[in-house]
């Protein structure tokens, strides 16, 4: 604290020889005058530093004691404005600084939005800048309600906005409501369930609608296999009316799967040589400058790019990039039978994961993999069981004639 | 004379006024070898780098070392630095 005070009023440093140097301390004292660093020289003499005021007060203190005092050094900003007062550039750049520093902070610099989980942050930026919010905008400008509002009335899962500015910074808090989809309301079309690929029907489980397959029969494709259609029948078994549902089953079927892959026995791989190259680059834009070497032939490159941010949402258009370079030689080589059967029963492997994925049960696996001079063909059909069924439209039939007794 | 200090002695005593305030007596704070800070001192009779004696209201106070500094001296307190050895109490 007393250093920044006396960086701020400015200080002496002195020498203070003489016979009544004690005397000299004692008198200051006395004057309420503050000494500090007071060090006690070989030479006898005492060094000692004082704010500026109090260097002139001292020559009463001084005539009494008979001291000499001589200025060793002067620090401080008073004495640093007295050396620069000729560096005009100097003072207009803290000017220019501090104009510069007051337009800046009644700037918008950055946009915090916290508590968002299912509306992600770009998208909120994204329609904020809809609205007109962007980084560098006069907060003046801002209307935190309007904000508010607006983001309530856009995102109708956000029950609740607060929109602030702290300084220069946005603080965009919202909180998301769970809302259930209510499907059981919907009204839903009656429809019919029908095959759309052919097939030996494994499981029917039908939860609305009239089945028309049992499992152990085929289906063509396009044939019905759940009825929408409902008949309803009086006590004598006739049909007294008609009604349309949408029909609701889980139909699963088993087919055959074709497959067929074929690997050619030579190809051409890519050897690294072990001679790695890296490079920088900065990119403004659409301008690109790159540092380092620039071939490309041979040389496998790898881009590392990072966005500069000034805040944590806010993307200045320049980026920097690390490239790293290694060379590589094309060689032609042969599988033999060993590695081409392996790579080709890997293949299948993964195509059967990939099928698995979707929900694909595979009951049979009927592929045959054959090697010949040139290639290495796998070839066959996989027995799967698979979910099928598409929903289409329902016939409704003309409603049977009311039976009066009339007619018998 | 004596039996007005002696009375306010023993009124300072029974208000439980701290003794440097009331009587204005030398506290000396010692902080490791390195650092001592006395409070309530009248004057400095001498102060070289191997001695500092101070006149106190009780006496003088004589502090030993080497290299004895004073980073802050005010009319209240002296901060002393450097090797210190010896505090001394003089009546």
């Amino acid at each position: 604290m007393n250093r920044q005070r006396g960086f701020r009023e400015g200080q002496v440093c002195l020498q203070i020889r003489g016979a009544q140097t004690e005397r000299f301390l004692n008198l200051c004292r006395a004057r309420g005058i503050r000494i500090s660093r007071l060090v006690r020289e070989q030479d006898e003499s005492l060094t000692c530093e004082f704010s500026v005021k109090d260097f002139f007060r001292l020559a009463p203190v001084r005539r009494k004691t008979k001291v000499k005092i001589h200025i060793l050094e002067k620090h401080g900003l008073p004495f640093f404005f007295y050396r620069s007062k000729k560096r005009k550039a100097f003072f207009l750049g803290i000017i220019l600084c501090a104009v510069l520093l007051m337009f800046l902070s009644g700037r918008l610099w950055n946009i915090e939005i916290t508590g968002n989980v299912k509306n992600s942050t770009p998208e909120i930026l994204h329609f904020l800048e809809e609205q007109g919010i962007v980084h560098g905008m006069a907060c003046r400008r801002i209307h935190c309600s309007a904000i508010a509002a607006a983001v309530r009335e856009k995102y109708q899962n956000i029950t609740w906005v607060s929109a602030e500015l702290e300084g220069t910074k946005l603080l965009l808090t919202v909180k998301e409501g769970i809302f259930v989809q209510e499907k059981e309301n919907e009204e839903r079309a009656p429809c019919n369930i029908t095959a759309d690929v052919e097939g030996e029907i494994v499981k029917i489980i039908t939860r609305e609608g009239v089945p028309q397959k049992k499992p152990g029969e085929t289906c063509g494709r396009g044939e019905i296999l759940v009825s929408g259609l409902l008949e309803l029948k009086n006590d004598s078994q006739e049909i007294v009316r008609y009604e349309a549902v949408h029909a609701d089953a889980d139909i699963y079927i088993k087919r055959k799967k074709a497959y067929y892959r074929e690997i050619p026995l030579q190809y051409e791989t890519e050897i690294p040589t072990g001679e790695e190259k890296k490079g920088v680059y900065i990119r403004v834009g659409t301008l690109y400058l790159g540092f380092g070497d620039q071939k490309q032939k041979h040389w496998q490159n790898v881009v590392e790019e990072h966005p500069l941010f000034l805040t944590e949402s806010f993307r200045l258009p320049v980026s920097v990039g690390k490239i790293s370079k290694k060379q590589y030689q094309s060689v032609k080589k042969e599988y033999t039978e060993k590695e081409v059967r392996a790579r080709a029963w890997g293949i299948l492997q993964i195509y059967e994961e990939k099928l698995i994925q979707k929900g694909v049960q595979i009951s049979a696996n009927n592929v045959k993999i054959e090697v010949d001079h040139k290639t290495c063909i796998s070839k066959g059909f996989l027995e799967i069981i698979e979910k099928i069924g598409e929903e289409t439209p329902v016939e409704i039939s003309e409603q049977p004639a009311e039976r009066t007794t009339e007619d018998g | 004379m004596k039996k007005m200090e002696q009375w306010k002695e023993e009124l300072v005593t029974s208000l439980e006024v701290p003794r440097d305030l009331a009587m204005k007596e030398t506290v000396v704070t010692i902080t490791g070898l390195q650092q001592a800070v006395v409070c309530n001192y009248r004057s400095i009779l001498c102060y070289q780098s191997e001695e500092i004696l101070l006149l106190t209201f009780c006496g003088k106070l004589r502090i030993r070392g080497k290299r004895l500094t004073i980073p802050s001296y005010t009319p209240e307190e002296m901060h002393i630095e450097g090797r210190i050895s010896e505090v001394v109490l003089e009546r």
